[in-house]
């Protein structure tokens, strides 16, 4: 299976998500087509400042998986994941402000005609993941933190306030799932740079109540997520829960090293839960 | 055309106080009126509907010599009738008679007012033409069978029933569940006044039961209606009870003995078991069980067992019933189906479905009932009695994106909670409403009753309820997260147990029940009245009227005298003894029928039948409606519907072209 990818800016830098993902998709034979000298998404600041220019950053992209001859284009962002469909969604439905777009990116010697599918790379894993057929990971808990982007408040791909998609993959892919309620609660996001103290707290009620539900690890699928709930850890002491991606519980049930998934770089070792007997 | 048949037409425009004149300048339009062909006089009056108004058609048909008119007013739904009489009254045939649609059609939806008055005058233009065709029709009489059917057996219909039947007239109730009762059947207190609701309802259930004019039928349902009013054939079918009805006397052994015992109750929302052969509860009205198929080991699992057939000693058990289908005549129908109560599962913020101690209100009232499943008394499921609740109002209404519409009874009902917890437990009680809604005889006073009562009211819709545990206090509880609007502060409020106060929607099977009577329903489900204010009972469908909740969400005092309301409209129809056909029927020319029975094929109401011997279709004009199906489809132009031949539409279209 090709795919056309989006990394956006914090894929490479974080813990270990780019090393996971690349061993992942070379073990199901996924090819990741990288989109050629993408830019930033605009993230969710842009379209509070012009929506032109919101848009015209989302839609370079789309051009570009058109010129790739692609038909979706998947990010392992959340952040990206809602700000590409948000632009999608609004050039579907506006057409002068398609029609202005299209202006912007012909002067950039770009032509977009259709809009491709934005996709999560959690839908991709659902699909090409095999059922587990190993007790290796059955006793170890972890609890799915979404967080607020995924689903909210575009439900396409679960529901909003409560899904269960994750936790239906990790289950299905050989872990033991911890339900909670804190699945969709605010980590804080970028807010977390600038307001740090602010954002401890919103961080903290996250791994207070997985770690009350039972859970032994963390498992997000957005880069700002895993850092915002990783980081808030390292100056408190009680309860310390590793926070991994799911690519990288999906790299250790096909049975790939630690160390080639990049869990060695997570702020919470990840290694104590891991490698019990 | 002969001298005395000569077009003399009377036309008359309309102000309608306030709401043609000043759009439309309705004397412009007289003059311009005056000065077509075969027009004899044009006037323009205030209020044409009125006495005065009347008179001036009346008195214009004897001095003038009119011998058509148009009335340029408002929808012909909303008058035509009135001015049918006026013409009839001065002597002339109600069909001589046009309208022409100038309130609703022009007035209120034109902004410019020589616009207005430019489109006023072609549509009055277009009557005229039209009326000059215009023929004489006749209406004809038809007794009217002296029975009514009740559709729905809760309070509405149980009252529609008994204020019909009390008039002496022959009932046929027809409720799809084993008992009568309904919604209120579940209740335990009713607000205001706190009566205690199966005190004043099971007598009534009784009164149904053994009324000499109310024929009931339990676990049945309505198959199929056809016909018109006053003599409606309407075919129920009897499900299977598997009980002997006359059999049995409800001595309850069969369910003791049952050993199929874990199945959810219905009728206590899930909180209690019951078995497979059961009533829905002890006072079920009539007393005998019936057996569900789905579940019982005999006729769902093809295994013995026939436990209950051994220990009935009136050998009342029969394995072998099959459904039975009856046919009634019946002159009047009243529907009363009803409403459900809306699940709250999508709305998974509030976490029903997920947390053991989020109600909804229906599950409330049974926790809440003496004869429910913990005997009435506000337990949780841990068996402990609740400190502090939380009331979520408008769960699900005032929403746009569930319902849009206020359900009319929740504020009132979540107050009555809070009364009865209070009273019951002593617990803390809190209310979260977007607005209190207590219009009613007593319910603002019950409302400052249940104030002083120290149940605590928060102004602010709920944004969620979580077992997350933020502080100390939070552990083991539910908090509930809102915003108090008056106080400008996020409010965080651990509690023991929340009730969510769902809306109402209309019942399940609504659509279906709609589609066999020919109802229309508004985007929310709820059945169509004719008229909003005038004609609040009655529906589209002549002899068909609403009772209760299936028009719209009401409270038991309101539902309880629209049922009257409804019985009395259906007693005035049936009283008179007669109805009046509609003229406006399909007409067939034989000498142009082909005999390819197209019409036949798409007339939905069976009007018409094919005559063997001279080889042409037949309408049957008591059955026809007059709905224009077989003229469309007939393809040599022999069916067509009177009053809108091809003469008087397109005389009519040509006028509006001019």
């Amino acid at each position: 299976m090709k795919i056309c990818f989006y990394p956006g800016c914090s894929f490479a830098t974080s813990a270990g998500y780019k090393e996971s993902t690349e061993a992942v998709c070379r073990k199901l034979n996924i090819e990741l087509n990288e989109i050629p000298d993408w830019n930033c998404c605009g993230a969710t600041v842009m379209f509070g400042e012009n929506k032109l220019r919101a848009t015209t950053l989302a839609a370079r992209h789309f051009a570009l998986v058109q010129t790739m001859g692609f038909e979706d284009l998947v990010t392992g962002c959340n952040a990206c994941y809602a700000t590409l469909r948000k632009a999608a969604r609004l050039l579907d439905r506006d057409r002068e402000l398609f029609q202005k777009t299209q202006e912007v990116l012909h002067n950039l010697g770009l032509e977009l005609d259709r809009i491709p599918k934005v996709r999560h790379l959690l839908e991709v894993l659902m699909e090409a993941m095999p059922d587990s057929t190993s007790d290796k990971y059955k006793t170890l808990s972890v609890g799915a933190y979404y967080g607020c982007q995924l689903t909210r408040p575009d439900q396409e791909l679960d529901k909003g306030w409560y899904p269960e998609i994750l936790e239906h993959f990790l289950a299905r892919i050989g872990f033991s799932v911890k339900e909670h309620s804190a699945r969709t609660q605010c980590c804080g996001a970028s807010h977390a740079v600038i307001y740090k103290n602010e954002c401890q707290g919103l961080s903290h009620r996250i791994i207070r109540e997985i770690a009350n539900k039972g859970a032994q690890v963390i498992t997000t699928v957005c880069p700002l997520c895993q850092f915002n709930l990783d980081q808030a850890q390292t100056q408190n002491n009680e309860p310390r829960l590793p926070v991994t991606y799911f690519t990288q519980l999906a790299g250790l049930a096909l049975g790939l090293a630690p160390a080639e998934l990049g869990l060695n770089k997570l702020l919470v070792s990840a290694d104590k839960v891991l490698t019990r007997p | 055309m002969t001298t005395q048949n000569k077009p003399k037409i009377g036309v008359y425009i309309c102000h309608c106080g306030m709401n043609i004149a000043p759009k439309v300048d309705v004397e412009e339009v007289a003059r311009y009126i005056q000065e077509l062909d075969h027009v004899t006089v044009a006037r323009d009056y205030k209020f044409m509907c009125s006495n005065p108004g009347q008179d001036m058609i009346i008195n214009d048909i004897k001095e003038l010599g009119l011998n058509r008119v148009v009335v340029a007013s408002c929808s012909p739904r909303m008058h035509e009738k009135t001015f049918r009489n006026a013409v009839r009254t001065a002597g002339l045939n109600p069909y001589y008679f046009q309208m022409a649609n100038i309130r609703e059609q022009v007035s209120w939806v034109t902004k410019d007012s020589q616009e207005a008055t430019e489109k006023a005058k072609s549509m009055v233009a277009a009557a005229v033409a039209r009326v000059f065709f215009h023929q004489p029709l006749d209406t004809r009489e038809v007794t009217v069978a002296k029975s009514v059917l009740v559709i729905g057996g809760g309070i509405a219909g149980m009252q529609a029933a008994l204020t019909s039947a009390n008039a002496g007239y022959q009932v046929s109730l027809v409720e799809r569940e084993p008992s009568i009762g309904g919604h209120m059947a579940k209740f335990d207190k009713t607000f205001p006044t706190l009566d205690c609701a199966a005190c004043i309802m099971t007598p009534k259930m009784v009164d149904v039961l053994q009324h000499p004019g109310i024929t009931l039928y339990t676990w049945s349902e309505v198959e199929k209606v056809e016909g018109f009013i006053g003599n409606f054939e309407v075919t129920v079918k009897k499900k299977p009870r598997y009980v002997d009805e006359k059999k049995c006397t409800g001595c309850g052994t069969c369910m003791q003995k049952c050993p199929t015992k874990k199945i959810l109750s219905e009728f206590n929302e899930g909180l209690s078991f019951r078995t497979a052969i059961y009533t829905p509860f002890p006072q079920a009205v009539p007393n005998v069980p019936v057996i569900d198929a789905t579940h019982c080991r005999v006729l769902g699992q093809n295994k013995k067992c026939g436990v209950c057939a051994k220990f009935c000693e009136t050998k009342a058990i029969d394995f072998d019933q099959k459904p039975e289908f009856v046919t009634l005549k019946i002159g009047a129908i009243i529907t009363a189906t009803g409403f459900q109560a809306v699940n709250p599962t999508s709305l998974e913020q509030y976490g029903y479905g997920r947390f053991p101690e989020v109600y909804t209100s229906m599950e409330f009232e049974r926790l809440n009932n003496a004869t429910g499943p913990t005997s009435g008394k506000v337990l949780m499921k841990n068996g402990m009695v609740p400190k502090r609740v939380a009331i979520i109002h408008c769960v699900g209404s005032r929403d746009t994106r569930h319902k849009k519409y206020c359900s009319r009874v929740c504020c009132m009902y979540s107050m009555k909670f809070a009364h009865l917890l209070r009273e019951k437990t002593g617990a803390e009680v809190w209310e979260f409403y977007i607005d209190i809604r207590s219009p009613g005889k007593l319910y603002e006073e019950f409302y400052n009753r249940v104030q002083e009562e120290g149940v605590r009211f928060i102004r602010g819709r709920v944004a969620e309820i979580t077992d997350m545990v933020e502080d100390p206090g939070d552990e083991g509880r539910l908090t509930v997260i809102a915003e108090s609007t008056l106080t400008r502060r996020t409010v965080r409020v651990p509690v023991d147990m929340v009730v969510l106060s769902v809306g109402l929607e209309p019942a399940r099977g609504s659509e279906d029940i709609g589609r066999l009577l020919g109802l229309s329903r508004d985007g929310d489900g709820w059945f169509n009245e004719l008229h909003a204010k005038l004609a609040p009972l009655a529906t589209p469908i002549n002899g068909i009227f609403l009772a209760g909740c299936c028009q719209g969400p009401k409270d038991i005092p309101d539902t309880v005298a629209q049922a009257m309301g409804a019985a009395g409209e259906a007693i005035a129809l049936l009283a008179k003894g007669i109805v009046t056909t509609q003229a406006e029927i399909s007409r067939i020319d034989p000498d142009l029928c082909s005999g390819c029975k197209s019409c036949i094929e798409s007339c939905t109401y069976s009007a018409i039948r094919f005559d063997e011997a001279r080889k042409v279709a037949v309408v049957n004009e008591a059955l026809c409606m007059g709905c224009g199906s077989c003229a469309a489809a007939c393809p040599s132009s022999a069916a067509g519907v009177k009053h809108f031949t091809d003469k008087q539409v397109m005389g009519e279209i040509e006028a509006l072209l001019m």
